[in-house]
């Protein structure tokens, strides 16, 4: 009985677990990546209307 | 650095987008700076849109551009499912210390809570924070 009990408890966690990573999203370069230029249209402030990367 | 990517503009994002141009407003002496990434299929529409959004916002900090494409930078792998990826860089490297990534409607205010501290902690003001991650 308390092995099943274990054994419940313990693939309970688990798929808690996996639950919990599968609702976390990746998405992105990643902490110690590095960021890379890339150019983009800017549409407000002081350089409003100018293609540029603010990398 | 703070790169805000979305492909919505949305309340939400809207409040992020505030949270972190006030935060660019008082710590320019730090070098702290944001910028705001619409992917888009229709960058002549969605610059009137991000215009109109930065006047009555009055966002004044923090540029908002538009990216033509909603994939995004090939390099930086944003996900087809994420609707707002917030990355923070810091230094002349550009080392990413930072990525939190929302699919539609996750950012909430507990998310934006969490990335106005993360953006706290890359500036090292940790201390004096009133606001706690959830």
């Amino acid at each position: 009985m308390r092995t099943l009990f274990v054994t419940s408890a313990a693939l309970f966690l688990a798929v808690g677990v996996a639950a919990g990573e599968k609702t976390k999203l990746k998405s992105g370069l990643q902490p110690g990546a590095k960021a890379g230029p890339f150019n983009v249209l800017d549409c407000t402030g002081p350089n409003k209307g100018k293609k540029l990367c603010y990398r | 650095m703070v790169a805000i990517f979305t492909r919505e503009l949305t309340d939400d994002l809207t409040s992020l987008v505030k949270w972190i141009d006030g935060m660019v407003g008082k710590n320019q002496g730090e070098k702290m700076a944001a910028f705001v990434v619409l992917l888009s299929d229709d960058p002549d529409a969605d610059e009137k849109r991000l215009k109109a959004l930065a006047a009555k916002e009055k966002i004044v900090n923090t540029p908002l551009t538009v990216l033509e494409g909603v994939a995004g930078p090939p390099k930086y792998k944003l996900a087809k499912d994420a609707e707002v990826t917030v990355l923070m860089w810091t230094g002349k490297a550009c080392d990413v210390k930072v990525n939190h990534a929302f699919r539609k409607g996750e950012l909430k205010a507990d998310a934006i809570r969490n990335v106005v501290l993360d953006s706290f902690e890359i500036l090292g003001k940790k201390k004096g924070l009133q606001l706690k991650k959830t």
